[in-house]
């Protein structure tokens, strides 16, 4: 019989796993927050309460965005091989992981984006316009800035999630720690190994709440 | 300056439209401040924002300067909008920014170049008295400080007009009162325009060259501050110098007057050419828009026979001669009710 691997010498093996999590998880994040901030926009201006609204495209936009909302993330993961497979050339590994987890992810930070965008007062964007702002500026200059704290919170919760979904990602071949840690814990049953895995995604998470926490306190001492 | 023609707002509800504003017409004039004086709900909010197109009109049309904005497109409305600063009544500054980017905002918006900006900036901090605050947040200010802020903001691309919507509502009587007074120093130092909007009397009295009573979307009465004073008929002249008291004298009359046209001793002289007593029931004089003026009720009755009424129409006459601009009114006719509007109506 083969003697059970040690934690000491999966070390090499975690670090590596863990290396395969940030590829997933970083790229994706960065693409979930650039076009789920678009998508956040756009679904606050056209909305009824908005300063453009325009009914039609906003059924449209949130039709789609509570399709991509409503399919659980293992079925999206399995629903999108095919798109996975002509955007990253392969289904398999952690770069093509990137494409399920941003699709999966977009939808929620699009409505964090809009909801945050909804809490700013509507007078201050009537003071802009009346200024003489274009929509444009509009967002950049009072939409998005006035805004941050709760996107950057929001964003704290979309990556925690994310990290979440490179888990699943992992189990159909995205590698990552949820990879390693259902090869070590459930099909070696090597629990101190399996707790190795779930004490370091512990401690990620942690360290990206925390982070986030941070800068959100940070950005509501200026006001 | 700007010019307000049959303007009128509907807006959709369950119970059918609604006329916020309803086919309104004036016209506010090249230096002067103009109040617009109205319960909440009369539409004095929607009234004021279709005159920059934050709302646009139903119908009618808006001019600044002979332009009108509701043809304009969106460029040359953006544009125009840079002529008119806007004062709110929650301040509404971005709190993500400091006092000075606040106040630089409009211009940063118009693509000035930071230099210029803050050469700008520093010029109106001075003006509203926040110097030493450039660096702070809004959110550190007291709400005095939070308006000064937002004036110094409105007046950074050095507009022709400042609307105010509400612009002490939500402050003290004391810093009300430095709020207009701030007002006033610029309408008078940098002769802006100022169009604004309140339901409190005070705002009126104490700033507004010229007055106009909005009642459920409609104009009942506009005018000079001192016109209106002066008429003895005018229910916005009555809220703004009130002559409160009993109409229990056989005879009442509401002498409204220019004091520095009217002799001090009017009330003795009355009473010495007319052979008459004249109390005094309520009024009394204000300085407004730079005009000494007064509003009396008093009662008029017999040296000897307080219960019989004077002869009316010789009263009417003897006022009429002296150029005095009064409304007589005898026991049992219809009551004196010209003061339509109460004090801080909403």
């Amino acid at each position: 019989m083969i003697a059970k691997t040690t934690v000491q010498e999966a070390l090499p093996e975690v670090w590596a796993a863990t290396v395969e999590t940030a590829i997933m998880v970083v790229p994706a994040f960065v693409l979930t927050v650039l076009l789920g901030t678009a998508l956040g926009v756009v679904l606050f201006l056209t909305s009824s309460v908005g300063p453009t609204p325009r009914k039609g495209l906003n059924s449209v936009l949130g039709a789609i965005v509570n399709v991509g909302r409503s399919l659980p993330f293992i079925i999206l993961l399995i629903a999108l091989i095919p798109l996975t497979r002509l955007v990253a050339g392969t289904a398999i590994g952690p770069w093509a992981a990137i494409v399920p987890l941003t699709i999966g992810s977009v939808p929620f930070f699009g409505r964090v984006v809009e909801a945050a965008l909804r809490e700013v007062e509507r007078g201050k964007v009537e003071a802009a316009t009346a200024m003489g702002a274009t929509t444009r500026q509009v967002v950049t200059k009072v939409l998005l800035p006035e805004s941050l704290a709760g996107l950057v919170a929001g964003a704290t919760l979309t990556l925690v999630m994310l990290i979440g979904f490179s888990a699943m990602a992992g189990t159909i071949g995205g590698g990552g720690l949820g990879d390693f840690a259902i090869r070590y814990g459930y099909q070696r049953f090597n629990t101190p190994v399996l707790l190795v895995a779930v004490v370091l995604l512990i401690v990620i998470v942690q360290a990206v709440q925390s982070t986030g926490d941070a800068l959100v306190r940070g950005l509501a001492h200026r006001r | 300056m700007i010019t307000v023609q049959q303007l009128t707002k509907t807006f959709p509800s369950p119970h059918g439209a609604v006329h916020a504003v309803d086919d309104i017409s004036l016209e506010v004039e090249q230096g002067e401040v103009f109040g617009i004086l109205g319960p909440s709900g009369a539409g004095k909010s929607t009234l004021l924002r279709c005159l920059n197109l934050l709302e646009r009109p139903t119908s009618g049309r808006v001019l600044l300067d002979g332009e009108d904005l509701t043809a304009l497109g969106p460029k040359a409305l953006r544009d125009r909008r840079r002529d008119m600063g806007m004062v709110f009544q929650q301040f509404n500054l971005l709190h993500a920014r400091s006092v000075a980017d606040n106040v630089g905002f409009p211009l940063e918006i118009a693509g000035v170049p930071r230099r210029e900006r803050d050469a700008r900036v520093a010029e109106l901090l001075d003006l509203v008295g926040l110097t030493e605050r450039a660096k702070a947040h809004p959110g550190q200010l007291s709400g005095g400080q939070r308006q000064r802020v937002g004036i110094a903001r409105a007046l950074a691309a050095r507009p022709k007009v400042l609307l105010c919507d509400e612009a002490t509502s939500a402050l003290d009587t004391e810093t009300t009162t430095q709020i207009l007074d701030l007002l006033a120093e610029v309408n008078r130092r940098l002769g802006v325009t100022i169009a604004l909007i309140t339901h409190e009397l005070e705002v009126i009295r104490r700033i507004c060259h010229s007055a106009a009573l909005l009642d459920a979307g409609r104009i009942t009465e506009s005018g000079k501050v001192v016109d209106l004073v002066i008429d003895p008929r005018s229910s916005l002249g009555e809220a703004i110098l009130p002559t409160d008291g009993p109409d229990d004298y056989p005879l009442t009359a509401i002498l409204a007057f220019d004091a520095d046209r009217v002799s001090g001793a009017l009330i003795s002289q009355i009473t010495r050419d007319l052979d008459l007593d004249v109390s005094l029931i309520g009024g009394g004089l204000e300085r407004l828009a730079g005009h000494e003026v007064g509003r009396l009720r008093v009662g008029i009755s017999h040296p000897g026979d307080p219960a019989s009424a004077p002869d009316k129409a010789r009263i009417e006459d003897y006022l009429r001669g002296r150029d005095i601009p009064a409304l007589v009114h005898a026991l049992g006719d219809a009551p004196l009710t010209v003061a339509a509007t109460k004090e801080d109506a909403a």
